[in-house]
């Protein structure tokens, strides 16, 4: 049953496109054709929720607002989605509802963030996530379609709007849908939510406020040290300097590459740590670092990042390729941090060592 | 053919979205000023308050800053706001 109090609207449409652009009308649409939400289908998808209609399952405190689980499932079916998604989303929903992932600035900054959703563990396989080839882009149903229902949530029921709270200068495609899973079965490594304490049999998502990808790219027989060499020289690049924290998502060729030489993902981790370090004068003259110069400018140096583990590293792609990507946190200091959910258990992980900025630099 | 759609929307009651009485002057009012906590903003609340004060006679407060851009405003400086002044200006300036 359609909830009481339900907004209801009857329309006498001469076919299905004209139901479509009745949708654009209402401003229910992210620039895409939406599925018209119409009730049965709507009521079908209620049925197979894993919660209940008046369930809460997106808190944002800042403008005190509640997101039900009725609303959730009418985005869901406009974003395209299948019923057996619905548990991806929620356990989304909910890890940006944590408060240190303080959903109202990622969802309204200039910085333009998306909400970048990892999945790890057998739900994967069961809905059809892909985490290889070109799992960023186009062509697998559950990720089109998981990433957009969150952003819709974030336009129908937060009024994220561009121009109006959505004031992102530039934003990136992310914005449209952001999931994909981590490729555990090319890993040389264990997955990331085994390594954040969840079992291997467990199935999480793991959300981050991103800025869009960098690419690190070597080829050309590429060894370790040229793959360390350019994700080092990446992650220390000014334009995203900050204390925040980050996704690596290591493409399998790179992976093997780390792996046979002996280097493991915590490894790796303190690598890029280590790599990313600036010295106060680049972050000053950058703008990066608020403040007159120092006489010790130029040989104090700061990480992108607070701890190593800030570096969230995970293996995807396809087999062939010489590709690994880093999504930098959106925020200048650390105004949001990544949030990991399980959808086996509601467990919930915050990989927070505190939100405040490091002294001196600029928030969020 | 006939179609019953759903809104994706919540319902109105559910977001605060009432706008406060407007002010018809700010002579002789009480001006609260806000800093979020990014760069300049401060600045920015500043000048205002100080023109405010100087050429339209309102009674400004000082400034208060969140310790952070992305935190709420303490519950308690809203009480004091509440109580004590009829506008908040808030500002950004970086």
């Amino acid at each position: 049953m359609t909830p009481v109090g339900a907004e209801l609207t009857d329309l006498d449409v001469s076919d299905v496109h004209a139901a479509i652009e009745w949708c654009y009308e209402q401003g229910w649409s992210d620039g895409l054709p939406v599925v018209p939400p119409e009730t049965h289908v709507v009521e079908r998808f209620a049925e197979a929720a894993p919660w209940a209609p008046t369930e809460i399952l997106l808190t944002e405190p800042v403008r005190g607002i509640e997101v039900d689980g009725h609303t959730v499932v009418v985005n869901a079916v406009m974003a395209g989605c299948r019923p057996e998604y619905l548990s991806v989303i929620g356990a989304a929903l909910r890890a940006m509802s944590h408060a240190d992932f303080r959903l109202h600035i990622p969802a309204s900054s200039t910085g333009g963030a998306a909400p970048v959703i990892v999945v790890n563990g057998p739900i994967r396989d069961a809905i059809g996530l892909n985490s290889g080839a070109n799992l960023f882009g186009p062509g697998a149903r559950a990720n089109a379609t998981i990433g957009r229902c969150v952003r819709l949530v974030l336009r129908n029921a937060l009024g994220a709007i561009p121009g109006a709270l959505d004031m992102a200068t530039q934003g990136w495609f992310g914005k449209y849908s952001s999931c994909f899973g981590e490729r555990e079965e090319a890993s040389p490594w264990p997955p990331l939510h085994v390594r954040l304490g969840f079992a291997a049999d467990e199935s999480t998502v793991t959300v981050l406020a991103t800025e869009s990808a960098h690419n690190i790219h070597t080829c050309s027989g590429a060894t370790p040290d040229m793959v360390l060499a350019t994700a080092a020289d990446v992650v220390r690049g000014l334009g995203s300097h900050s204390d925040g924290q980050s996704l690596v998502v290591i493409g399998p060729e790179h992976a093997g590459i780390l792996a046979g030489a002996g280097i493991n993902a915590e490894q790796l981790a303190r690598f890029l740590y280590d790599s990313s370090h600036r010295t106060l004068a680049d972050l000053r003259r950058s703008g990066r670092l608020e403040g007159p110069p120092q006489a010790d400018d130029a040989t104090r140096r700061r990480p992108r990042a607070r701890v190593p583990e800030d570096f969230f590293v995970l293996v995807g792609g396809g087999d062939a390729g010489c590709s690994s990507a880093w999504f930098p946190s959106w925020s200048r200091g650390r105004g949001s941090v990544a949030i990991t959910v399980s959808i086996d258990t509601g467990a919930v992980r915050a990989s927070s060592p505190g939100p405040a900025s490091a002294p001196g630099l600029g928030a969020p | 053919m006939k179609l019953r759609l759903v809104s994706p929307r919540l319902p109105l009651a559910g977001v605060m979205t009432q706008l406060a009485p407007r002010l018809t002057t700010v002579r002789g009012a009480h001006i609260g000023l806000l800093a979020n906590s990014k760069r300049n903003g401060d600045r920015l609340l500043e000048a205002v308050g100080t023109r405010l004060t100087e050429e339209h006679g309102a009674i400004v407060h000082p400034v208060v800053t969140k310790p952070h851009a992305s935190l709420p405003v303490h519950s308690h400086v809203l009480d004091t706001f509440q109580a004590e002044v009829a506008v908040v200006l808030t500002a950004i300036g970086d």
